[in-house]
């Protein structure tokens, strides 16, 4: 009875940590996977450009001209571009009123359904922007967590007081903030913002057919070093291909991921130790048996590798629970995650995961039982029969 | 008295000895964990800190647009404040000084070379320049501050002075701005951190004004609470009067108001759920090394059940047995958190020291005695948390079952 509180205790302490990396490491592995998605949607023949020092959002003051767009424009090996501002305005629909970006894509080169894609978005219903006055709505809109009440294609919004019609619908992306911008045309943005030419936000790009994307992000990066007249290592703007992008953000996700697990491995650490613990305990207890066992010839290595093989199973059935449990907890958060708007939060289970964690929990029982192991084996029958 | 079961307590656990200090090994990894990671999180929390106090915890920011994004918000919205939004609020009660600015990123020409770069328009009347000198971004390190009878004269960071253009700009310098020739009267010293006007560019409001061609346009307003008024209040009576103004319900504001301390409260919030984030995954290790003190307690109640039967028989109460049992298990809490809170303080200064030589400065292991003492008493709690069932359990014995054994 005590002997099976003691086991079960020492399981517990494996299982818990095996349960915390497993969840993690879901968690982590599913947002790499589902970012990887969404940037496969646009292809890799892709490039960003965006001034300032970073890719990601941040509100800049330096713009791109005019100057610049026709600069890359000009570069044989890029098939179109689109230059995009954006701004966050005044929306209102029905009588109620909110705030939000609202973005203008310039389609002159390429349809806007494909300009689309840059966001990791397709189509739900109805089309692309084409008048002055068209809009595009998001996920938020039509499932009325934006405004009150749902918006639908064809009703019209109100954005900085100018009347807009919804002409189509964009897939969910998976952040609230995402989820709530609209699309509306260049000129329509330049319009109602008061904004000139020469301040372009944003340019997403495609490079021609067999072009290496990297190569054309070199050419570009020379250009407009020129029509900026900034030196090289010292430019204001950023030229990102769409895998430099998926790289930096899956480099920074592999940090975080590999920080929490490692905090949450600790455990698993104090789990080997008190499973050393248990081992040395039964190694005394049966001291007579092991004493019985040489007398009627068991060699050292054979009791060795009794109690090795104990203690990585003791090991390995805590892990088994423990994949169990973190599977669990990753759908939980993940489930609960969506409810919040942050439907891209998955967890994936790749088999290497599963295996991994198995044979790293048995892994670690055995080698916490190394050296008991070899206390056992090393007793002398005539010390240990006569153990009481 | 206590001493005794001290004594006790230590002597039953050196007998054991092996078995002992793998549990209290159990308990000081986790310590250790926890305590660094509080040690580092709240250290760097701090040291941030103290650079937003800087700026002053009486400030309000007012911008326009539904974004918080402070300063630079005018620069993603197309809402505008006038000067008439200026009027409404210097009048609120309770402000000591407010200062309206307008900026916008123009093209700034040195010797041959342009580049884009923020143009602040600062009021260079003689009550804002009296509030600037008590400010210290606006420290001068050569030259003089804009008087206000400056008209294309402009102050510049150290950044634009000495980082970026090829040559260097100096006082007496003629720089063009848009094309306008304006000279260089200030250069402001090198500040870094949080509020740097490493990078800024400052001319007179009014010059701005002509130049970028905006009539009465501003982009932000900047506000210092009167001492002995509450800021939240001014702020709130500053949203009411300028809702009113500007005919916007509530909740449905196109500006922002925001309080130095709602600012600090925002990152505050942030790191808050980051501590609790990488503690919590610590704790975890804490939770499993408490199990092994269980383990332990356990297998030490059963190996000595025959001694718990004679202690009874000469009169040992069942009070007495829980406690001698607790008094092992806290024990070995304990220590395990001496020698944890060491290690983990230890660890986390290595981590500053080790920061500080690749240059950065914001690591920094906080070490104030209610971390060390907290940690101390945690692990003592976990300790005598886990040892209660094992020792209930040994309180329970009955004196005739347990000789028999």
């Amino acid at each position: 009875m005590n002997q099976k509180k003691r086991t079960a205790l020492t399981l517990i302490g494996i299982f818990i940590g095996i349960t915390a990396v497993v969840a993690l490491m879901s968690l982590g592995l599913g947002l790499k996977y589902e970012m990887d998605r969404q940037f496969s949607l646009m292809g890799t023949d892709k490039v960003f450009v965006a001034p300032g020092t970073s890719v990601g959002f941040s509100p800049t003051t330096v713009k791109l001209t005019q100057d610049d767009i026709t600069a890359i424009r000009s570069i044989g090996e890029v098939d179109w571009a689109s230059p995009m501002i954006y701004k966050i305005s005044q929306v209102e629909f029905g009588g109620e009123i909110n705030y939000g970006f609202v973005i203008g894509i310039d389609d002159t080169d390429a349809p806007y359904e494909v300009l689309m894609e840059s966001f990791g978005v397709e189509y739900e219903g109805g089309r692309g922007v084409e008048g002055d006055r068209e809009m595009n709505i998001p996920f938020r809109y039509y499932t009325a967590d934006f405004f009150d009440k749902a918006v639908n294609v064809g009703d019209k919004i109100k954005i900085e007081g100018k009347k807009f019609r919804a002409v189509g619908s964009v897939s969910e992306i998976g952040n609230p903030s995402d989820d709530s911008q609209v699309y509306i045309s260049m000129s329509a943005a330049q319009d109602i913002f008061g904004v000139g030419e020469d301040e372009i936000d944003y340019v997403y790009l495609k490079v021609e057919e067999g072009v290496e994307p990297s190569r054309v992000a070199e050419k570009i990066k020379k250009e407009l070093r020129k029509t900026r007249d900034v030196e090289e290592g010292e430019e204001d703007f950023v030229v990102q291909t769409t895998e430099e992008v998926t790289e930096t953000f899956g480099t920074v996700l592999l940090i975080v991921t590999i920080v929490l697990a490692g905090i949450a491995s600790i455990s698993l650490l104090v789990g080997g130790v008190n499973i050393a613990n248990t081992m040395y305990t039964a190694v005394m207890e049966r001291t007579n048996e092991i004493g019985i066992m040489k007398a009627i010839g068991a060699r050292n290595r054979d009791i060795f590798l009794i109690f090795l093989i104990e203690s990585g199973i003791l090991g390995a059935i805590g892990g088994l629970i423990g994949i169990t449990a973190g599977i669990g907890m990753g759908k939980l958060v993940t489930i609960g995650a969506a409810a919040g708007g942050w439907s891209l939060i998955k967890s994936v289970f790749p088999y290497w995961l599963i295996g991994g964690a198995f044979l790293f929990s048995f892994v670690v029982g055995a080698l916490a039982g190394t050296l008991p192991a070899r206390q056992a084996a090393k007793m002398k029958p005539v010390d240990a029969l006569r153990y009481e | 008295m206590i001493f005794d079961y001290f004594k006790i307590a230590f002597n039953n656990l050196m007998r054991r000895k092996l078995r002992a200090w793998l549990t209290v090994i159990g308990i000081f990894i986790g310590i250790m964990a926890v305590v660094g990671l509080v040690s580092l999180s709240q250290g760097m929390e701090d040291a941030i800190l103290t650079e937003f106090k800087k700026l002053g915890t009486d400030r309000i920011i007012i911008s326009p647009g539904g974004a918080q994004f402070g300063p630079v918000s005018s620069f993603i919205t197309p809402t505008k404040f006038t000067e008439e939004d200026y009027d409404v609020v210097k009048k609120i009660r309770g402000i000591e000084i407010s200062v309206r600015v307008y900026s916008e990123t123009a093209y700034i020409t040195h010797k041959k070379e342009t580049k884009q770069q923020l143009v602040w328009g600062f009021p260079t009347d003689s009550e804002s320049l009296e509030f600037y000198k008590s400010q210290s971004q606006f420290d001068i390190g050569e030259g003089r501050m804009l008087r206000s009878s400056d008209r294309y004269k402009c102050m510049i960071g150290w950044e634009v002075a000495n980082e970026f253009f090829d040559d260097d700009v100096k006082i007496g310098n003629t720089i063009l701005i848009n094309g306008r020739p304006f000279e260089v009267v200030g250069i402001h010293e090198k500040t870094g951190g949080l509020a740097s006007s490493d990078d800024v560019i400052r001319i007179p409001l009014d010059t701005a004004r002509d130049i970028f061609g905006e009539g009465e346009e501003i982009n932000a307003i900047f506000i210092k609470v009167r001492e002995g008024f509450d800021v939240d209040t001014v702020a709130e009576n500053t949203k009411r009067k300028l809702r009113k103004f500007r005919d916007v319900k509530e909740g449905e504001e196109d500006f922002s108001v925001q309080t130095s301390k709602q600012i600090i409260a925002a990152f505050e919030a942030i790191f808050g759920v980051v501590q609790v984030v990488l503690v919590g995954l610590a704790l975890i290790s804490l939770l499993v090394g408490g199990i092994g003190i269980m383990n332990t307690m356990y297998t030490s109640v059963v190996e000595r059940t025959r001694e718990i039967g004679i202690m009874k028989s000469v009169g040992a109460r069942n009070s007495s047995i829980m406690l001698i049992f607790l008094f092992e298990s806290g024990l070995l809490g304990t220590v395990g958190g001496g020698i944890g809170v060491a290690l983990g303080l230890a660890i986390s200064k290595g981590a500053e020291i080790v920061a500080l030589q690749y240059g950065i400065d914001s690591l920094k292991a906080y070490m104030g005695w209610p971390l060390i003492l907290g940690g101390l008493l945690f692990a003592f709690i976990v300790g005598a948390a886990a040892g209660t069932l094992p020792a209930i359990q040994a309180s329970k014995l009955s004196p005739v079952d347990a000789l028999r054994k």
